[in-house]
């Protein structure tokens, strides 16, 4: 078990955002965690990676505790995330916001040697179908494809153990969503690294993932594989609605 | 109502939009299909002047609005709902929708219009008086459809509305939109999913490297299945 999530619950303002939310992932594959607007999906993510802290509940990665630690320590633990508004340093160049990542490598350190840190972020740029020559292009000017790419590379280049992928098919064309969806799962199948996958594209969703969490007003209303949830009449009046997606 | 002649618009020295023709009649849906760095984005910020390095022509309702400011733009009845969520995130979601209070004389009318914009996005109706920064992304988004509607636009420039949103929302907003424009708004929106913006449409341009590639109804391009593969690759749809 890679990830275990127990008993999650928080609250803003008042409003109740997660409550009492258990659910698993496995060491690898790709598991979609999907529902309405509102209904928790970041939230949880935040959670996760130590940028809230949950009113109650436990988070574990391969049984270690994650719960309370701060977001950069969850990150040098393997937890590589994207963001659904991209939040890169727009200042600094491709290379240098992936070198970022390679940085908190809990393998290679801060301490390692500046051409090791080099290499290791040029193999992650490569694994994550970004070529040589987009490398030093800033950031700022860098469209969304390649901007979801570094994303990617960014939390790639941690070696996670388990990746959060937060709506990184928004706003690419079909064409493109597949060539990322085959980057991830390369990605995964490749390193042994679980990836939990939270996506409004069902089309997307329906390709990558072999099991989907669904929740609904911050309560799991189903678990388990894809198919059935396409069936289940609680998800589709919750987030589908009608018979086409 | 609007009609957009010649225009050219660029960045730097880079030509983004080469002699684009665009033209939304009264109580019509069109839609901007293209991929990923065609310029669609920059052809609604041109028409709302958010995007000055421009030449040509931008009429609406006969009447040249090419250089106006954009915040005389929104006076006459142009919304425009720009792509990531053009909201105040420090304010509550009541002092958002506040911001086109000037919209409406008496109080009482605000009043009835923003509670009826609240029975169309009930999320927004639990969250009112939170700050927009606190909520989800999609709801965010709801945010700012839901504000852009509130100035009871004649016309409604909008990019990417499905971005972030669950389907059924999409669907939804969809369904409301084309009320709208049977009491004779216009909608100019931007989108990448051919096969949703056909179906919403009435009237379609396809934009590739900042030109004009292709246009007509959508109901007779939707006939066409050569066009996903020509302009949209394989898998398109």
């Amino acid at each position: 078990m890679l990830l275990r999530v127990d008993n999650v619950s928080i609250s803003f303002g008042g409003a109740r955002i997660l409550s009492d939310v258990s659910f698993r992932v496995d060491a690898s594959g790709v598991k979609g965690l999907i529902g309405p607007n509102g209904a928790g999906k970041t939230s949880l993510f935040n959670i996760i990676t130590g940028f809230y802290r949950a009113d109650a509940g436990e988070v574990f990665l391969s049984g270690t505790g994650l719960t309370g630690l701060r977001s950069h320590i969850v990150a040098r633990a393997g937890v590589g995330r994207t963001f659904q508004k991209p939040s890169l340093a727009w200042h600094l160049s491709v290379f240098e916001n992936v070198l970022l990542g390679s940085m908190n490598n809990r393998d290679l350190g801060l301490v390692t040697r500046r051409a090791r840190l080099r290499e290791w972020t040029e193999q992650c740029l490569r694994a994550c179908g970004i070529p040589p020559e987009r490398w030093q292009e800033p950031m700022a000017r860098a469209g969304i494809i390649l901007v979801k790419k570094v994303e990617f590379a960014r939390a790639v280049s941690l070696s996670p153990k388990l990746i959060l992928l937060d709506e990184i098919c928004s706003g690419l064309s079909n064409d493109e969503t597949d060539e990322v969806l085959y980057l991830i799962r390369e990605y995964g199948d490749r390193n042994r690294c679980g990836v939990l996958f939270v996506e409004h594209d069902l089309r997307a969703v329906q390709k990558i993932c072999a099991d989907v969490v669904v929740l609904d007003f911050g309560v799991v209303i189903y678990d388990g594989g894809i198919k059935g949830a396409f069936s289940d009449r609680r998800v589709v009046e919750a987030y589908i609605g009608g018979q086409d997606a | 109502m609007l009609k957009v002649s010649a225009l050219n618009a660029w960045y730097h020295k880079a030509m983004v939009l080469t002699d684009v023709n665009v033209h939304v009649r009264e109580g019509s849906f069109v839609a901007i299909v293209g991929p990923n760095g065609a310029g669609k984005t920059t052809l609604l910020r041109s028409i709302v002047n958010l995007h000055e390095k421009k030449s040509g022509r931008i009429e609406l309702g006969g009447v040249d609005i090419t250089r106006d400011p954009a915040h005389r733009i929104v006076r006459k009845d142009v919304a425009y709902v720009p792509d990531y969520r053009g909201i105040l995130r420090t304010l509550t979601v009541k002092e958002n929708l506040l911001l086109v209070r000037d919209r409406y004389g008496k109080a009482s009318d605000f009043k009835e219009a923003v509670d009826d914009i609240l029975e169309r996005f009930p999320h927004l109706k639990g969250r009112y008086n939170q700050l927009a920064s606190l909520m989800s992304g999609g709801e965010q988004q709801m945010l700012a459809i839901a504000r852009a509607l509130l100035l009871k636009p004649r016309i409604l420039l909008i990019d990417e509305p499905s971005i972030g949103l669950a389907p059924l929302l999409v669907k939804e907003i969809f369904l409301h939109l084309s009320g709208l424009i049977r009491q004779g708004m216009s909608v100019l929106m931007v989108e990448q999913n051919i096969v949703r913006s056909l179906g919403a449409s009435d009237y379609c341009y396809v934009i590739e490297k900042g030109r004009v590639v292709l246009e007509g109804e959508s109901r007779l391009l939707s006939a066409r299945d050569d066009l996903q593969e020509k302009y949209f690759g394989k898998s398109a749809g």
